[in-house]
């Protein structure tokens, strides 16, 4: 580049900042008060008003009263008299994540309840999503993309008016810088979101260090991933080691705040998903963070919780069979077996392990414990097929 | 390296730039489909129309091409449409019945949640094979071909609830150029790089008998200058999307 148009690269940056800086002012946001009309914040609220109205039909909505009244109690606990203005949606969906929008809407999704061991830990992640509500980071961040894109437009008509190289590399660099600035906007709205979600958790007398438990567990399951498959969280949330300081140092200074985990109420709440979590969990096949939390469930677990871990351990494995993985389900399976109260289907599973790597006796074994434990089971006739083409099978051997 | 025009022949392709600009703007178009015999043997005579969860929202397109939605547009668009096909259907000896949205509280799985996603699908399904022609074997290989779709007697919860004898489906995005993004497109024509596209309207509806579930019309309309701002333009674009009702 030569001097004159690197200095118009500097002008078209400085320009795209400064049109950037030209907010408007937020709203002091009373409880319970909606934007006025005539602004793109009422805007924003009507299109979100109508997609509302698609979750509300949503068959992955968790309608369950109790499980939804114990997380909009947390919610309003931390929120105060903002609560109203929240309306909590639970979503079936194995991914750590929750959400809020600026009309209202808050979306918690079934991954982060799996992953968030107690009461104080959820309360993190829902103080979080308050912080972006009273904050108003949506409608900030909406602002700030609606000038960044007009700005780009702009230049781009320069540069593709002038139409040489170096105008076109004036409009990459602007754009990257552009974009640069959004992302890095949003990072700051996360940490002011942990900050909010972490002080309205302490003030209600939880622990401190549960935030960073908590994203330390998700910067192990992440670290774990495959790098060809899509970072979850992390995408967009601030990474994680900074995070995790910013997080743990805080909890240092808060130390003898509070001792609520509320690790009790947590439990009762989220148990009769425990399960089908789990089972949601395996469905997204990535089976090496999958492992990373199985073992993490496994520590605080008791109870038919843990005969549950083992089981889909014992899933886990007889699905990936990598090498190995034969073994490690059938020891996996007779694990959660020795636990009382384990689910029978734990023995039909197996059989089906055994059937794969061609023991039909004792499939055949396993099958008949588990119709002789659930004798109505639904797919009784596929079982029984199955034990009848074994029986055959082991008669012939 | 640029080689640059005779200023004559600069000013022509200007010219003829905005000329294309123009006549796109002006681009209009309706695309009805109706049941073999609809217009002939059904008569809404008499009958009563209800419009079911009615989607109207309404944005202004930023000079960057990025749509903002705009509330108040949007609650008077709603009004006044709903004044609009009100009025149409009265001059007609027809009736509108109240604007049905069904209980926020009602769970996906209910009967009427259930019909009416399977009347989103079958309205997207007529939109992609009816009007984009994405072929489809078991319906043959000819462009124009009667409407042969169904819903389904399910429909009939619909008309227990709001004792219409027809439910009108409709879905109608509309956008407006706003002050900066017509003046990129004046200077996107100047500078000639090309037209760059402005705001427009689209509307798709779909009316159900609620007896028998059968979609006996279909319409889709496209506009550019449309506006439903306010109660004139409402009316305008309401006979639009309502053509071809056998009133």
């Amino acid at each position: 580049m030569s001097r004159k148009p690197k200095l118009l690269a500097w002008i078209a940056v400085a320009a795209l900042l400064a049109g950037c800086a030209s907010q408007q002012p937020l709203r002091d946001m009373a409880p319970g008060e909606r934007p006025p009309e005539d602004t793109d914040e009422a805007g924003l609220w009507m299109a979100l008003d109508e997609s509302e109205m698609a979750l509300q039909r949503s068959p992955l909505l968790i309608r369950d009263a109790g499980l939804n009244a114990y997380v909009k109690k947390l919610v309003c606990d931390l929120a105060g008299e903002y609560c109203r203005d929240i309306r909590v949606y639970i979503i079936r969906r194995p991914y750590f994540n929750a959400s809020m929008a600026p009309n209202g809407v808050m979306q918690v999704w079934t991954g982060a309840l799996l992953r968030s061991e107690n009461e104080a830990q959820l309360g993190f992640v829902l103080g979080h999503e308050i912080g972006h509500f009273l904050h108003q980071h949506s409608i900030k961040q909406w602002r700030r993309t609606k000038d960044i894109m007009n700005a780009l437009s702009i230049l781009q008509l320069v540069a593709a008016s002038a139409g040489t190289r170096d105008a076109y590399d004036i409009f990459d660099v602007s754009q990257l810088v552009a974009y640069a600035s959004l992302y890095k906007y949003s990072r700051d709205a996360e940490r002011e979101s942990d900050t909010e979600g972490f002080e309205r958790a302490v003030k209600l007398g939880y622990r401190a260090d549960q935030g960073a438990l908590l994203w330390q567990g998700l910067l192990a399951e992440d670290n774990a991933r495959d790098r060809n498959k899509p970072s979850g969280i992390f995408a967009t949330h601030p990474a994680t080691e900074e995070r995790m300081t910013t997080l743990r140092e805080a909890a240092e200074a808060f130390a003898n705040a509070g001792s609520r985990t509320g690790e009790e109420g947590y439990r009762s709440a989220t148990e009769p998903f425990f399960a089908s979590w789990l089972d949601d969990e395996m469905g997204r096949r990535h089976y090496p963070q999958t492992i990373v939390l199985l073992d993490r469930l496994q520590e605080r677990a008791t109870g038919s919780h843990l005969a549950w871990v083992d089981y889909y351990r014992g899933e886990l494995f007889r699905k990936r069979r990598a090498g190995g993985d034969d073994k490690r389900a059938i020891d996996a399976y007779r694990a959660a077996m020795r636990i009382s109260g384990y689910p029978p289907i734990a023995h039909r599973d197996l059989g089906y392990m055994y059937r794969t790597i061609q023991q039909p006796a004792l499939a055949a074994s396993e099958w008949r414990e588990y119709l002789k434990l659930k004798p109505d089971a639904a797919d009784r006739a596929t079982v029984e097929h199955y034990l009848s083409e074994a029986t055959g099978a082991a008669h012939a051997n | 390296m640029n080689s640059v025009p005779p200023p004559a022949l600069r000013l022509l392709r200007v010219l003829l730039l905005f000329g294309i600009a123009l006549s796109l703007a002006a681009c209009k178009s309706t695309h009805v489909r109706t049941t073999v015999d609809f217009k002939d043997s059904f008569s809404l005579d008499g009958r009563t129309l209800v419009m079911v969860e009615p989607s109207i929202q309404l944005y202004q397109m930023q000079a960057s091409g990025v749509l903002e939605p705009k509330a108040e547009w949007t609650r008077l668009a709603r009004k006044y449409f709903s004044v609009a096909v009100s009025d149409f259907l009265t001059q007609n000896n027809a009736k509108l019945a109240p604007d049905y949205f069904p209980d926020a509280k009602l769970p996906s799985e209910h009967r009427i949640r259930q019909v009416l996603a399977l009347n989103y699908a079958v309205m997207g399904t007529i939109y992609q094979h009816s009007y984009l022609h994405v072929p489809l074997p078991t319906r043959g290989t000819k462009r124009r071909k009667p409407l042969s779709w169904t819903v389904g007697p399910g429909v009939q919860e619909i008309r227990k609830v709001t004792g219409a004898d027809y439910m009108l489906t409709l879905d109608i995005f509309d956008a407006y150029t706003s002050k900066g993004r017509a003046a990129m497109m004046v200077l996107g024509v100047a500078l000639q790089l090309g037209i760059l596209q402005g705001g427009s309207q689209r509307g798709i509806a779909t009316l159900v008998d609620l007896e028998t579930g059968d979609v006996v019309w279909f319409n889709v309309m496209t506009d550019q200058l449309g506006d439903l701002r306010d109660q004139e333009g409402a009316t305008v674009t309401a006979h639009r999307l309502l053509k071809g009702l056998p009133l």
